[in-house]
């Protein structure tokens, strides 16, 4: 892919975005008299103004880092990550040459065009999704995003993607969407509705019919066929009624009685001990 | 002689040359009757007349089987009731014998010649004169030649004879009057 084609994809890409950001009209919307044009020193589009900057001496031990970082105007600060790089085209570099490798060859910035030419070439070759944000930099994007302006249409974007609060519902089986590079370059259809559709209306679906209550409850059974069972069982016509009885199970050879001592006997010594027990009759 | 054993050597002394009869050691004559005679008197007498009868009669047997008992305190059952019946089989009212039924008393008169309505005030009549008690006697059952009466207070032989007037069955009434004693 020809630089050219890169980036006439990326401002196919910026246009999107904007007219998204237009359809939505929420507080945030990107004018499109904010973003810098994003064109090289040929006049075709370009991701960062590089030209309109002023020249810095790469000899300067502190300015090359800034210079390199133009491209994706991070604060120089934040770009400790990629010191050693940029040590490659600072030849007056602290580091000793010593500590280089002997394949790499040191890069003299004597001309700031070829600088730009380096950045463009490096974004170029970054992915698409990151506008202007040198790959090596994604540990530290937090601190890039505050300060380029193509990361803040990024950042914009991804706001515009989320649902609004009051309608954040939980939408399961939903696809996710697509990267943000499927949707510049590959795909033109439409984004998925991201809330549940409202239901229909018309007849509402009845319940299921449980009549059977034997069957396994993990067992689906066909709507059709209860229904149809249902409306066999109120057609028959009703049963006499039958007791079903249940008799207990009662052991009658348990001894329940229990008899403790035994009753005096009458035995009277004398007929006038019967006489009395009689007379007290 | 033992007091439960009865002696009835000479018991009855027939004199014939004076055409008398006496029983042993007695001053007072017997006279020797017909039972269908003594029952014809009886039946064309009154109640009362009867009950006198057996009472008179009863009261003789237990008069000779208490001169036979030397300690009625003490004297056991079977002496008491051997002397008792020996005298009334001398009279020839029958075979004289006692069940007990619980605490209830039951005199029962096998082979009687006498009729049913004399037995009662007669087997009274003898147990008081022989043990010196007042008691009241209620007839239970006259069957297959077997009397049974029943010795009680009088409240109980009263309360027997209404269970019986009603229906109800001598067995009965001595098991629900034992209850109620109870």
């Amino acid at each position: 892919v020809s630089r050219a084609q890169t980036l006439a994809r990326l401002q196919t890409l910026l246009t999107r975005v904007r007219a998204r950001a237009r359809h939505a009209g929420e507080p945030g919307e990107v004018e499109e008299d904010s973003v810098p044009p994003l064109r090289d020193s040929d006049g075709a589009p370009a991701a960062t103004p590089i030209s309109s900057l002023p020249p810095i001496d790469l000899q300067d031990d502190g300015i090359p880092i800034a210079t390199a970082d133009l491209v994706s105007s991070r604060p120089p600060d934040d770009a400790r990550a990629d010191e050693t790089r940029m040590r490659l085209a600072n030849p007056a570099s602290s580091v000793p040459p010593s500590d280089l490798r002997e394949e790499e060859t040191p890069i003299v910035a004597d001309d700031v065009a070829t600088v730009t030419e380096l950045s463009l070439a490096a974004q170029s070759s970054a992915p698409p999704s990151r506008i202007g944000v040198d790959p090596i930099f994604d540990e530290t994007r937090n601190d890039t995003l505050e300060t380029s302006p193509a990361d803040e249409l990024t950042a914009d974007e991804e706001a515009e993607d989320r649902a609004p609060a009051s309608s954040r519902r939980p939408v399961a089986g939903l696809p996710t969407e697509p990267p943000l590079d499927q949707l510049a370059f590959d795909s033109e259809e439409p984004l998925p509705a991201l809330h549940t559709p409202p239901p229909e209306s018309g007849k509402v679906p009845a319940a299921p019919d449980i009549t059977d209550y034997d069957r396994d409850l993990g067992d689906v059974e066909d709507q059709a066929e209860a229904s149809q069972r249902t409306e066999r069982a109120f057609d028959s016509a009703p049963e006499e009624l039958v007791p079903e009885t249940t008799h207990p199970t009662l052991d009658a050879t348990v001894p329940v009685a229990q008899f403790v001592g035994q009753a005096a006997p009458f035995a009277p010594a004398s007929f006038l001990a019967l006489l009395d027990a009689t007379l007290g009759l | 002689m033992t007091a439960s054993a009865f002696d009835a050597t000479r018991a009855i002394r027939f004199d014939l040359t004076e055409g008398s009869v006496r029983a042993n050691g007695q001053d007072e004559p017997l006279v020797l009757v017909p039972s269908s005679a003594l029952s014809s008197l009886l039946a064309s007498g009154p109640a009362e007349a009867a009950e006198t009868f057996g009472r008179t009669l009863g009261g003789a047997i237990g008069r000779r089987a208490a001169a036979e008992i030397d300690d009625l305190a003490t004297t056991p059952i079977e002496t008491f009731v051997t002397q008792l019946a020996g005298h009334a089989a001398l009279l020839g009212v029958g075979s004289l014998s006692i069940e007990r039924w619980g605490r209830a008393l039951v005199i029962v008169l096998e082979r009687s010649p006498l009729a049913a309505l004399l037995l009662a005030p007669l087997v009274a009549a003898a147990i008081e004169t022989a043990s010196g008690r007042k008691v009241w006697s209620v007839l239970l059952s006259n069957e297959e030649g077997a009397a049974r009466i029943l010795v009680a207070s009088q409240g109980g032989v009263e309360r027997v004879r209404n269970w019986l007037t009603s229906g109800l069955g001598w067995r009965d009434a001595l098991a629900k009057l034992q209850g109620g004693a109870a």
